[in-house]
């Protein structure tokens, strides 16, 4: 049996129709009308202990509503969730026990209170052993490099910081799973890297099982092996992060850097321009072609003064996928 | 110490935190009183009913202002900016129960208000009523103290069951103001019910309010028998059982209907 298994799962909500106009939203004081709406539909997975995967799609797609399900907030419209051997939503306080979670757009962390207050709030609403308290609250105030702030009452602590603290006090308790919904979203590209790289690490060292959900490719190429895509509710893929590349591996790209004046560009088979800039070209491969063959021809018909390979990102490949249905 | 004597230490430094607020919050307190005593005293001084005297009035506002902070909750104000904005979910990822969570809380941040509130005109208080003041004696004390934890207690799941309604029309902060003027005119927070005429007395038995402040404020000053006393504290009991059973199916009927907003 899988650590994680997500049978069938849906989730429908009910959105009450809002008429238009003054008279509309009157009417509707009296008679409302409301919309079938699956925000997760026939979703199934499984999650291996020490997995990392990244949960990612569009706004909208499902995935925090997923999540929630998981965590044990939100009551599945039909199909089933074991997390651990255990129904996240029928023993909360069980399921509590053995997860983490954080939810990038809310705080868990007192408000007036320095960030130390809530961690000893932590130890006492977890029941964690003295000395593990202690050896995580060591171990996550290094990782997260927190030593400067933790005094500090949380109010006066920027998103990063917070973010930070937040993700640590999840960690409190060893959890078995760690449930990461948008922890990057709003920081500072200084900030993403510490908290992927964290987490990278708490994943590898500590063998901790991460669910990820989010909008910025480069937190899953950091931090995941594995990756599902959903959207409107469905699955479209689960895989390993190579598998996604090669099977939806698009064109390659090639960029040629001018010092001089441009020269002519002229038709190639499988080469096509892409995009013309001031002193460059983006060239695009066709996937049969071989990326080698189309250098050395690129150099002997131009002879740049640059020659760039661009990998495929997986946020154009995602792209392509959602473009192409 | 447990995990809910965190949260109320927790709730209680909270409170403490803004200084000036505070200080200004025991000036409001000792002014408030001051003026409820000025108005009593000449009330008193010209009504023709002498089973009240001033002494047992100030007693009476001194008991008043020290459970009204005690039971001071405005869970629904909370519950509804929780389900409002979403992070009532936060709550139900915590391996606690979101009921004694928020009592915690509340009498966190009652003991701080009881601090600042109450304490202050306890001095003055005593001061003023003790010309023909008796302290109760051990029985009546003891109903004293039970009927004021039972008041607070129905008190809370008043307003818990209300804030649950949230879950269902997302605003209830206006239903806290029919719970406010229930007190405010059942409960006799604002004139004690001993000056009530016969009909309101009567409808009042039939409500929780009463059993809130008043009964408790009635067995401190010997107003009522050892038996009437026992019949009340009964009644609350009997409120706080309906309020407990009916807070619970509330409460399983909310979860299953939750959504989760924003994000």
């Amino acid at each position: 049996m899988s650590f994680i298994e997500v049978e069938d799962l849906c989730k429908t909500y009910f959105i009450a129709q809002r008429s238009v106009g003054v008279w509309g939203s009157i009417k509707s004081l009296f008679r409302r009308t409301y919309r079938e709406k699956k925000a997760v539909s026939d979703i199934s997975f499984r999650v291996e202990r020490g997995e990392a995967v990244g949960y990612i799609g569009p706004n909208g797609a499902g995935k925090s509503t997923t999540i929630k399900m998981l965590s044990g907030v939100l009551v599945p419209t039909s199909g089933t969730v074991h997390v651990g051997g255990v129904v996240p939503y029928k023993e909360r306080k069980e399921n509590a026990q053995h997860i983490g979670v954080v939810f990038g757009q809310r705080s868990q962390l007192y408000w007036d209170l320095p960030v130390s207050d809530t961690f000893e709030l932590y130890e006492k609403l977890y029941d964690i052993p003295r000395e593990v308290y202690m050896r995580n609250r060591d171990y996550y105030t290094e990782l997260f490099q927190m030593e400067d702030f933790i005094d500090q009452p949380v109010r006066q602590l920027s998103l990063g910081q917070k973010m930070k603290a937040n993700i640590a006090i999840a960690l409190l308790h060893d959890p078995e799973v760690l449930y990461l919904d948008e922890p990057t979203i709003g920081l500072d590209v200084m900030s993403k890297k510490v908290l992927r790289e964290s987490i990278r690490r708490i994943n590898q060292e500590k063998g901790m099982t991460i669910i990820l959900t989010t909008h910025d490719m480069d937190d899953i190429e950091a931090v995941c092996s594995r990756l599902i895509l959903i959207d409107q509710g469905r699955k479209l893929f689960d895989g390993t992060l190579s598998r996604f590349k090669e099977e939806h591996h698009r064109d390659n790209m090639i960029k040629l850097e001018f010092k001089r004046e441009m020269p002519e560009w002229k038709e190639q088979d499988g080469l096509s321009l892409a995009e013309a800039a001031d002193s460059c070209w983006r060239i695009r491969v066709k996937r049969e072609a071989a990326p080698r063959d189309a250098v050395i021809t690129l150099l002997n018909l131009y002879n740049p003064d640059n020659i760039y390979m661009e990998e495929p990102k997986i946020e154009e490949i995602v792209e392509s996928i959602f473009v192409g249905q | 110490m447990g995990k809910y004597g965190c949260i109320f230490g927790k709730a209680f430094k909270m409170q403490a935190v803004y200084r000036v607020s505070m200080y200004l919050g025991i000036l409001k307190s000792l002014i408030a009183f001051f003026i409820q005593v000025s108005l009593w005293y000449a009330l008193v001084g010209a009504g023709a009913d002498n089973s009240v005297s001033f002494s047992d009035m100030t007693v009476y506002l001194v008991l008043n202002s020290a459970i009204l902070t005690l039971t001071q909750a405005n869970v629904a104000a909370d519950i509804e900016a929780s389900v409002i904005d979403g992070s009532v979910s936060m709550h139900i990822i915590r391996p606690v129960s979101f009921k004694f969570y928020t009592l915690a809380t509340v009498l966190g941040q009652n003991a701080f208000r009881f601090l600042t509130g109450a304490v202050p005109v306890l001095l003055p208080g005593i001061f003023l009523a003790w010309n023909g003041f008796t302290f109760p004696s051990p029985v009546y004390l003891a109903l004293f103290l039970a009927s004021t934890l039972i008041g607070m207690l129905i008190m809370f799941e008043l307003t818990y069951v209300v804030g649950l309604l949230a879950f269902w029309i997302q605003r209830c902060w206006f239903l806290k103001w029919y719970l406010d003027a229930g007190m405010a005119f059942f409960g006799g927070t604002v004139v004690p019910l001993w000056f009530y005429p016969q009909g309101l007395q009567a409808v009042s038995r039939f409500l929780p309010f009463r059993y809130i402040l008043f009964e408790p404020v009635n067995l401190f000053l010997h107003k009522v028998s050892v038996q009437e006393g026992a019949v009340s504290l009964a009644a609350g009991g009997i409120w706080l059982v309906l309020l407990v059973w009916l807070e619970r199916s509330v409460w399983l009927l909310a979860l299953d209907k939750m959504t989760v907003n924003g994000g």
